[in-house]
């Protein structure tokens, strides 16, 4: 019989035990009788010679190696009992575990699923990309030259071929295209991907058969593969569509794969995956620098094992061949660098996720104190138990057992509750996140990894507020305890130095939090604060992008803004309309430049916007010499710029910039733009913020709109009213000079500077101030708590005093102090604490110093007035005592 | 009636002699401890109260069977067998024993003041 099965079966396994000793009993009694003994004394003698029938039994029992279990098993069932006893002590300890684990929990969810594990791709631990990054770096404005993660065809071919450190090289690629079947045609996101895309992902997918290689090579019947999400939205989840045969940008393509929801790679998204043979001879530079989208973007499986300075070494030796063969492609100096997929994707997102699981660290350890407490103060009131128990022979073994099982009970319940709450609060935590900051394949749930570690975390929590006070309460010898009749009589607190050390701890813990939350604040406060050096408000966006995502020549750019911006401006409730390339607060995409008659120091890059002429009085920009771009140069595309004072400062210093000229190097690289030409300065405006709002302005050059082509543009509308209002205006407009142009976002700059500058910090304060706000909630019943625990045993001391002529208020004052000097305590370690810790939050704030005196002062002063809030009413009701009663209490 | 000197029983003998005991056919608890009792003349005296933790320690380590069998007296009792890794294990523990006894005569055998 195994031991699971004596387990199992000791029911049946003590009814045949005592049948057997009985059967012993019987024949011992049996043969004494027969030799001429009584038959009474017989059983007893016969009892006796067995040394008892239930030590019998027990030692039988302890035989079978289940004894510790059942043991356990009675110890759970009692620690229940006395909980049901105590509904209100366990509620609250359940509750405060649960918070505390469901926090933690959540937290890790995110962390496991959207860093650790976002991506349903084979090995994509291994997933990484690599870019060319300029040595020249920064320069003194502090605008990267940037680097190029991007490559032409003919690149990612060398790299695919030549590079050893990788097992593959994908490569993918943006592009708009039209998607039509008989049922109609529709704009959609496509990536074109090598073909060699799916097999290197291992994605089976959800419906129809794999994309291999041979699928893209010429002759074959041309195929693609649809989103999850198109063919819910747009194909009715319609099986039946796999297999047909489609139009897509003008080619006949078969719809051979329905991929899986969470199926992406491009971290943009996209509806619809082309493989595509990458063609050597495509040029495929892009107009627009900033969002190359004729560039394929690589992905691949590095070797494992092997060191970054390996893999650049081989990158390397690929890039430099390259540099000689496309010279323009390449800054002088430059190395190739390597990242992981999940790194590119999340970016500076990973520090704030940390910056979350400390947060989330840190509630965790005031829950644990303050069960700790609960735990604590209700072993005091169990003393008397504790010492029985004892004294009739448990050993301070099994009792510390008996005390860390109840909380393990506690611990199981709050386990339980605390997923609950992880699977509201991830929910919660999925909205305020601000979409694109984590990976869109990530999926967030509680997965059996997660409740593992919630598990994990439960038995921690228990283990360390269990243990804590049944070591405290199993401490001295029994007799002392037996002895003293009452609780804690003259003051002596028992555990009370320890509950005031978790009390004080559980203080400081919020206070840490509490600051962090506030320095987030903080930072949202300045960044919507940031003098953007223009007024954002009453400005409607609208984003265009042309049919086919083809890119529009000058001229067809020309024809097109002429028309809307004409139309738009001629309605009534706008101030200025334009096109511009860029959205303030960014300036556009960067350039080295040449200038005549200035200095080409080292500051020599400059962000360039394309615009027409009514841009400066949409956003609001002021001309401080010279003269702005005329409609007529834009409509010749005359070869002119206005640049911003800290260009015109750096570049030309105290000498007049109007009239110098500037040669824009990047525009070398792209085919319609003129290339080797000089552009000749007609007006310096002032600066506005061009790098976002944290950085301050770089220079800034503003260039025709009808100097190339770009396949994409935006029309900027002052309003004199609601922005939004004006909306349909503007659509219509649009719509009305080319029925094909698709709006792809329309919004007021408000609302883009809220989605793409304060959703991060929003989101930190969201959930700092939720875990501060219970941190601090904690703290404070952990202090009601103990003083209230104080008062409780302290009330015939009080009576005394009262007796002998103490004033209530004095007595209210000694209260206060007793839990204020705790409320101090905690306070003066928790702003030391902070002062260290807040520097791991600096990646996570802005304007604001992380030893903030501010934020420091704010929070003590809000952390006294609850404590205070939290001792009057204990102290309240110690002044009430009356000493009548307090005296017959005992 | 003079007392029959009894003696305590070595550390690990009470499993060898039951095994030995029970070798010789199923056999009911009772019976184990009565025959012990007289096959040592009395001199070996099971402790009832370990007679019943050894028997089922064994059962458990898989070296006893036990079934419900009827007595002669009509009575349910339950009667012990050796499993064949009992019967090994007692063979085993039969010889260990059995050396350990030769080697503890031959020292006691020595002639006092020779040696050394």
């Amino acid at each position: 019989m195994t031991w699971w099965q004596r387990l199992w079966h000791r029911r049946k396994l003590d009814e045949e035990l005592e049948k057997e000793l009985q059967f012993h009993l019987n024949q011992y009694a049996a043969e004494l009788t027969a030799r001429g003994c009584d038959p009474q004394e017989a059983r007893r003698q016969a009892r006796l010679a067995l040394g008892g029938l239930e030590q019998a039994k027990e030692n039988c029992r302890d035989a079978r190696g289940t004894g510790w279990f059942e043991d356990v098993a009675q110890d759970f069932q009692h620690a229940v009992r006395t909980f049901r006893r105590e509904p209100r002590f366990a509620l609250s300890a359940i509750f405060a575990i649960a918070v505390g684990v469901g926090a933690t929990t959540m937290v890790f969810s995110v962390i496991y699923n959207g860093l650790l594990r976002p991506f349903p791709y084979k090995d994509a631990a291994r997933l990484t990309t690599f870019s060319v990054h300029d040595l020249q770096g920064a320069d003194v404005q502090g605008i990267g030259r940037g680097d190029r993660g991007g490559f032409t065809s003919a690149e990612l071919l060398t790299f695919q071929q030549e590079s050893r450190s990788f097992e593959d090289i994908i490569g993918f690629m943006s592009k708009d295209v039209s998607l039509s079947n008989n049922l109609g045609t529709q704009q959609v996101h496509a990536a074109l991907v090598t073909p060699n895309t799916f097999q290197s992902l291992g994605v089976e997918p959800l419906l129809g058969r794999n994309i291999i290689p041979e699928d893209a090579k010429p002759g074959q019947p041309p195929v693609f593969a649809v989103n999850y999400k198109l063919w819910q939205q747009h194909f009715d989840a319609d099986p039946k569509i796999v297999g047909t045969r489609f139009v897509v940008g003008g080619v006949p393509m078969t719809l051979i794969a329905i991929m899986p929801p969470r199926f992406q790679i491009n971290p943009e998204g996209c509806d619809i995956w082309i493989p595509t043979i990458p063609n050597p001879s495509d040029a495929g530079i892009s107009t627009n620098a900033a969002e190359p989208m004729h560039f394929w973007w690589p992905l691949g499986h590095l070797r494992p094992g092997l060191n970054p300075k390996a893999e650049s070494a081989d990158l390397n030796l690929a890039a430099q061949r390259l540099a000689k063969t496309f010279p323009k492609l390449y800054p002088p100096r430059f190395t190739m660098v390597t990242r992981h997929f999940v790194d590119v994707v999340i970016g500076n997102f990973r520090s704030m996720l940390y910056a979350l699981a400390g947060a989330v660290g840190l509630l965790l350890l005031i829950t644990c104190t303050s069960v700790a407490n609960l735990l604590l103060a209700r072993a005091t009131t169990r003393e008397r138990e504790i010492a029985i128990r004892a004294s009739i022979g448990a050993s301070r073994g099994r009792l510390i057992r008996q005390l860390v099982l109840e909380s393990f009970v506690l611990g199981s319940a709050g386990a339980l509750l605390g997923c609950v709450f992880a699977y509201w609060g991830l929910k919660a935590f999925l909205l305020v996140l601000p979409g694109g900051l984590l990976p869109a394949e990530a999926v967030m749930s509680l997965n059996p990894v997660v409740l593992l570690f919630a598990l994990g975390v439960t038995i921690v929590t228990a283990s360390v507020c269990g243990a804590l006070p049944a070591i405290h309460s199993t401490r001295d010898d029994l007799c002392s305890r037996l002895a003293s009749g009452s609780k804690g009589v003259g003051g002596d607190v028992r555990g009370g130095k320890l509950r005031a050390a978790l009390v004080m701890s559980e203080v400081a813990l919020s206070i840490v939090l509490l600051i962090g939350a506030g320095l987030m604040t903080r930072t949202l406060f300045a960044l919507t604060h940031v003098n953007l050096l223009f007024n954002p408000s009453h400005i409607l966006v609208t984003q265009l992008s042309f049919p086919g995502g083809v890119s529009r020549t000058a001229t067809e750019k020309k024809l097109f803004f002429e028309q809307v911006l004409q139309r738009v401006t001629a309605s009534g409730g706008v101030i200025a309309a334009a096109t511009t390339a860029s959205l303030p607060p960014y300036g556009g995409p960067g350039s080295d430049v040449d200038v005549t008659g200035g200095s080409n120091a080292e500051q020599s890059r400059v962000q360039i916007d394309l615009c027409s002429a009514g841009l400066f009085r949409t956003v609001g920009i002021r001309l401080l010499r010279g003269r702005l771009l005329s409609q007529g140069e834009i409509a010749s595309a005359q070869r002119v710029v206005v640049v911003d004072e800290t260009l015109a400062h750096s570049f030309f210093g105290d000498r007049d910039a109007v009239g110098q000229k500037i040669r824009f190097k990047v525009f070398d690289l792209i085919p319609d733009a003129p290339h080797n030409t000089y552009f000749e300065v007609v007006g310096v405006v002032n600066s506005i913020k061009n790098r976002g709002l944290r950085d301050s302005p770089a220079p800034q050059a503003y260039l025709p709109y009808t100097t190339f082509g770009t396949p994409d543009g935006n029309v900027l509308v002052r309003t004199s009213g609601d922005p939004l209002l004006m909306a349909k205006t503007v659509q219509q407009a649009i719509q009305s000079v080319d029925r094909n142009v698709s709006l792809t976002e329309t919004g007021s700059l408000q609302s883009y500077l809220q989605r793409f500058d304060y959703a991060s910090p929003e989101f930190g304060v969201a959930t700092f101030a939720a875990f501060a706000g219970i941190g601090l909630v904690l703290a404070s019943v952990g202090i009601f708590g103990l003083l209230a625990y104080i008062v409780s045993i302290q009330t015939h001391e009080i009576g005394v005093r009262l007796a002998l002529g103490a004033r209530q208020s004095s007595i209210l004052a000694m209260t206060l102090r007793k839990g204020m000097r705790l409320v101090v305590a905690g306070i003066l370690i928790g702003v030391l604490g902070s002062h260290y810790l807040t520097r791991f939050l600096a990646s996570q704030i802005w304007g604001v110093s992380s030893t903030d005196i501010f934020t420091f002062v704010v929070v003590v002063i809000v952390v006294m007035v609850v404590g205070i809030l939290a001792c009057l009413v204990p102290a309240y009701r110690a002044a009430k005592v009356d000493p009548l009663v307090a005296l017959h209490y005992e | 009636m003079t007392p029959i000197p009894r003696s305590d029983l070595p550390q690990g003998t009470l499993d060898l002699l039951i095994l030995k005991v029970i070798a010789l056919g199923p056999v009911h608890g009772y019976a184990i401890a009565r025959r012990l009792e007289e096959v040592s003349r009395g001199v070996v005296q099971v402790p009832e109260g370990s007679l019943y933790p050894a028997l089922h320690r064994l059962e458990n380590r898989g070296l006893l069977a036990a079934d419900w069998k009827e007595t002669e007296t009509g009575r349910d009792a339950k009667f012990y067998r050796l499993t064949r890794k009992g019967r090994k294990h007692l063979e085993g523990e039969a010889a260990s024993w059995q050396r350990l006894i030769d080697a503890v005569g031959l020292i006691l055998a020595m002639a006092e003041g020779g040696g050394g």
